[in-house]
């Protein structure tokens, strides 16, 4: 994808039902982009990062070929989705009560 | 002072010296291992007359000599005792009775002698004599040292002396307790002797020899009557010539100095103030509580020795003292007053001429003597007590030889010195880094299979070029692609649980797309927005999908729930659904879903649906306008089911879109016919966005657009593999059969003409047609059990039947509508029936065997029908379109009305209609470019093809009996 593709794409995800915001860390645990406000980002950018690393562990402890993709969580306020990738996790919150 | 006084003075001292270096030297050597010179002691025997205290000296100091030996034995000690005893008579009478004297102690020396010797073999030293003794010793030779220099530089010491003074009496203080002791056993000892003595004679000598001493002396006396209780030997001048201990001279002298310090105080305030050490000089003979620290550890005997070991000290002090006090006298009074002066009195009678005096003193910093030693005892450590008398031995034998042998020489020689030398290395900084890993399952898996997929290719290419940069770019890339692969596998894997030959891998490049090489802050988002879209699309629209999916049992559990959380949204939904549909029958409605509709899409018209054959959650939307337009532009777009808000993929072409198909072979495909008359096909697995193949080059292309398109698998006998080819037909009249091999290879199968009369075989009743006009096809069906067969739509109403075999005529030709056909279906139940849509506002259904429809369908408010559907569940239903509504039609419930239509809110044109594939859902689409979905609810309906063949029948037979 392109930059403005990724943008789009972003814009819509946006747009969607219920989302509050979106966070991209990179495997730093940096937050490249957001639209949290600074202490949320920090606190999801931090905790999340090891929770993939955790996860995707997980994944793979089980089937060394098989890999995480995506997983969410889903808590009483929020809806936590987080889609890893090689270089950077996108975060999406979304709130519970959409559906 | 005259020179010829100090001459004569110093031969005199010179005795003394010679007498006192001796004792020294005799000491030394008992120290030095209880061996001491018999001549020593003979020579000091001899002088033991003129010196007649060098009695008590050489008695006491043999005295400790013999209990420093055996002081364990009481019995020698008892023996000392008596000879102590005996020397001490000696001593007080040597000048009494000088033959006598002489003959003791000759025997007495000899007696001394014999108990050393016998004493020596179990010799042993007690530490605290030791050091008493060192002190002595060394106090001693100091003293005859420094005499030795006072002699030479008589005039220089003389200065000295007042400054010396204070800290001399402060030496002597140090000393009283011993002194006092000392006192106070001889006078045990002797006093009961002389107790005859008188007060009135001791008083005179003093009163005559110093008139400012005769007061104090008396007191003394007065005080202490047995101190001066002995014998008196008065001089032919009546001087008091009695020879006097030591203490006495002392105790006189320091009595008068106190007096004149104390002058009109009282004397026992006075006793007060003083240092307690003083006190008890005074009253030395109270002072017998009083005892040292070294009394206490060692039995009466040896209490005594000390005494005596402090005599020794006190009247060799005496001795030297003497001879220098009389010389300070000489100079000064001052001094003789205010120090305590040891004067000995006339009982010296050599040096009795002479007044020369010497006061050492001690100062603050300077001591007189200050020796510590260290005292070794063979029964403390035998192997150090052996050693330190070794290196005693040694030391002795080298002072023996260092002076006055010739052999010694004192030599001093120079040695180089190594010289040293730095130099420098530099060497590179050491960076320290601690490194730990852990190693997962999946990361040996991953290391694993890179290491098998470079085995023998990398490593050997780089073996072979040796390239490491080459190598690098080239297994880089390689793990792209790998990582490409495996990602477009995970989506597909995603997308399709049935097939993953559909492999929708994301476009890298997209020509819509910006720029690449344009600056791309998030360039590795592959995935993840993707994904994330999916996902979220799928949470809200998780009832709908449910719904779709034919989920019901969930679709109702949740209805309550989502009702009450999104109730604002869903009233308005509701709204809608209501305005949308009006109930023609209570059992079968439509509700809507969802549509596929976005930004790209907006204010396009839907001119076509397609599913995938395989994958069918992927729908490929052709938009374009029907009608003539000078539109440029068409474009395709490819839904996810999962994905509502944007196409998967879309392209963008340069006429409108009019039909699209999906390869059955191979489901990436898809072949798009354009207005214009041009073929695309599309691989969607490739990243780019043209076509891969196209048909604007060929000359025998369609020239108008192409109305329907559509892959048939060709059977051919001499194949193994069936070849599918492209079946298209277009408002030029032709329908053509396209193979896709490097380029399209076309072949017309039939030119669509006019009813004409070189068809005659299937002319009954109809008239003649031009011959040279052609007319344009609308769609065209084949029919699924024989691909060979297919039927035509044209615009002039008629339906041909035709043969992809025989391009020559049509088969049958089905004439009925009065407009154009717009599409043909067979039906998926029957295989003679068939349903065509028209523009003359009905849907006509057909049998092949019959020229004229069976059957004519139009409802009351049915308009130009732009399509016909058959259900694919049940054979007597079908859906079609017309404007803005959608009617449902179920021949099994009615053949005149539809059971039930359902308008567009929006009044938008509907200009498309598909089955759901997998699901009871129609997508509409529409002239806005969305594509709506919608589920029929309560559908009940099962009917078979026997079911519509009854029908049919039934219809027909009923027209032709109310027709006959």
């Amino acid at each position: 994808m392109t930059q403005a593709e990724v943008d789009d794409t972003l814009k819509r995800i946006l747009e969607h039902k219920g989302v509050t915001g979106y966070l991209i860390i990179n495997n730093d645990g940096i937050p490249i982009r957001t639209t949290l406000d600074a202490s949320l980002t920090q606190q999801y950018a931090a905790l999340v990062r090891s929770l993939t690393d955790k996860a995707r562990s997980s994944v793979r402890e089980i089937d060394p070929t098989n890999e995480l993709v995506f997983f969410r969580m889903r808590t009483r306020k929020h809806e936590i989705l987080i889609a890893p990738d090689k270089e950077y996790i996108l975060v999406v919150l979304q709130s519970t009560d959409v559906q | 002072m005259g020179s010829g006084n100090k001459k004569k003075v110093s031969v005199e001292l010179s005795e003394d010296i010679v007498i006192i270096a001796k004792i020294g030297e005799l000491i030394n050597d008992l120290f030095k291992g209880g061996a001491f010179n018999i001549e020593t002691v003979k020579f000091l025997l001899s002088r033991i007359e003129h010196y007649p205290y060098l009695g008590s000296v050489l008695g006491v100091g043999l005295t400790i000599i013999s209990l420093t030996q055996s002081c364990n034995d009481m019995s020698v000690i008892g023996r000392i005792k008596k000879r102590y005893d005996v020397l001490l008579q000696l001593d007080s009478n040597s000048f009494v009775k000088p033959d006598f004297y002489k003959k003791t102690v000759k025997e007495l020396c000899d007696d001394i002698q014999a108990d050393i010797e016998y004493y020596r073999k179990d010799f042993m030293f007690k530490g605290i004599f030791k050091g008493v003794i060192a002190v002595l010793a060394g106090y001693v030779s100091y003293v005859v040292r420094t005499v030795a220099l006072m002699l030479g530089m008589g005039f220089i010491i003389d200065e000295y002396f007042p400054r010396l003074h204070p800290q001399m009496s402060c030496g002597q203080n140090r000393r009283r307790p011993k002194r006092s002791s000392t006192y106070r056993s001889k006078l045990d000892e002797s006093s009961s002797n002389n107790t005859r003595s008188s007060s009135k004679t001791t008083r005179s000598p003093y009163s005559k020899r110093n008139s400012s001493s005769k007061t104090s002396l008396k007191q003394i006396s007065q005080k202490n009557p047995s101190d001066f209780d002995r014998f008196r030997i008065v001089d032919e001048n009546g001087n008091d010539v009695t020879p006097r201990r030591i203490a006495d001279d002392v105790q006189i002298k320091i009595q008068k100095k106190y007096e004149e310090e104390t002058i009109g105080n009282k004397r026992n305030t006075d006793n007060q103030e003083r240092s307690v050490s003083e006190t008890s000089v005074v009253a030395n003979t109270n002072s017998t509580s009083r005892k040292l620290p070294t009394e206490t550890a060692f039995s009466t005997g040896e209490r005594i020795a000390l005494d005596i070991g402090t005599r020794i000290l006190l009247e060799s002090e005496h001795l030297l003292t003497k001879t220098y006090s009389n010389r300070t006298s000489c100079i000064g009074v001052d001094n003789q007053i205010t120090q305590a002066t040891f004067q000995f009195g006339i009982d010296l009678q050599r040096t009795d001429s002479t007044t020369d005096c010497i006061v050492l003193n001690e100062t603050e910093t300077i001591f007189i003597l200050n020796l510590t030693s260290s005292v070794i005892t063979p029964s403390d450590n035998e192997t150090e007590y052996r050693r330190t008398n070794e290196k005693n031995q040694a030391y002795l034998e080298l002072c023996k030889t260092k002076h006055g042998n010739d052999l010694y020489i004192e030599r001093s020689m120079q040695t180089f010195n190594n010289l040293s030398k730095q130099a420098y290395v530099n060497t590179d900084a050491l960076f320290i880094r601690s490194q730990q890993s852990w190693a997962n399952p999946w990361d040996l898996h991953e290391s694993l299979t890179e290491a098998k997929k470079y085995e023998g290719k990398i490593y050997r290419q780089y073996a072979a070029d040796n390239n490491k940069v080459i190598v690098d770019g080239y297994s880089k890339s390689n793990i792209q692609k790998t990582i490409a692969s495996t990602k477009s596998s995970q989506i597909s894997s995603a997308l399709s649980s049935q097939d993953s030959s559909v492999k929708m891998t994301m476009l890298k490049a997209n020509c819509f797309a910006l720029d690449p090489k344009e600056e791309n802050p998030l360039p590795d988002l592959d995935i993840q927005p993707f994904i994330m879209e999916r996902i979220l699309n799928l949470n809200v629209f998780h009832e709908k999908q449910a719904v779709y999916q034919g989920l019901h049992g969930a679709n109702n559990i949740n209805r309550e729930s989502r009702l009450s959380t999104i109730a604002n949204d869903d009233t308005i939904y509701l709204h809608r659904k209501q305005n949308l549909s009006f109930m023609k029958s209570t059992n079968v409605t439509i509700e809507r879903l969802w549509n596929y509709a976005s930004p790209l899409t907006h204010g396009r018209n839907v001119s076509c649906l397609c599913w995938n054959e395989r994958n069918h959650n992927i729908l490929a939307v052709g938009y374009g306008k029907l009608q003539y337009n000078d539109e440029k532009e068409g474009l395709v777009c490819c839904w996810s089911l999962k994905n509502f808000e944007f196409p998967e993929r879309y392209y963008q072409t340069d006429a409108g879109v009019t039909s699209l198909s999906f390869s059955l072979k191979r489901p990436n495909l898809l072949a798009v016919g354009l207005f214009d008359g041009n073929i695309c096909v599309f691989d969607l697995n490739e990243n780019h966005t043209s076509a891969i193949v196209d048909t604007s080059g060929y000359i025998h292309k369609h020239i108008s657009p192409v109305w329907q398109i559509t892959w048939n698998e060709q059977i051919r006998s001499s194949k193994t593999d069936n070849m599918e080819v492209l079946v298209s037909i277009s408002s030029d009249g032709r329908v053509m059969q396209w193979t896709l091999r490097k380029e399209f290879e076309a072949m017309d199968l039939m030119h669509l003409k006019r009813y004409a009369s070189s068809q005659q075989t299937s002319e009954n009743k109809i008239g003649m047609y031009d011959n040279a006009s052609f007319v344009g096809g609308f769609c065209f069906d084949i029919r699924s059990n024989d691909k060979t067969i297919y039927l035509c739509g044209t615009d002039d109403g008629f339906v041909h039947c035709c043969s992809t075999l025989y391009n020559e005529k049509y088969l049958e030709s089905y004439i009925g509508h009065i407009g154009a056909v717009y599409k043909v279906h067979w039906s998926p139940f029957a295989e003679n029936i068939f349903l065509t849509a028209s523009a003359d506002w009905t849907i006509r259904l057909w049998m092949t065997g019959h020229a004229e429809a069976c059957m004519v369908f139009s409802s009351a408010n049915s308009k130009m029908f732009l399509d016909a559907i058959w259900s694919p569940k049940s054979s007597t239903m079908f859906c079609c379109i017309s404007e803005n509504t959608i009617e449902i039609w179920d021949l099994s419930e009615s053949i005149l009305d539809p059971i039930y239509v359902a308008s567009c809110p929006e009044q938008l044109a509907l200009t498309s209609i598909i089955y759901a594939t997998d699901s009871d859902c129609i997508l509409v689409g529409t002239s806005d470019g969305s594509v709506w979905i919608y589920h029929i609810k309560n559908l009940s309906s099962n009917a078979n093809a026997n079911d519509l063949l009854t029908i049919v029948e039934q219809h027909t037979h009923n027209r032709l009996g109310f027709l006959t």
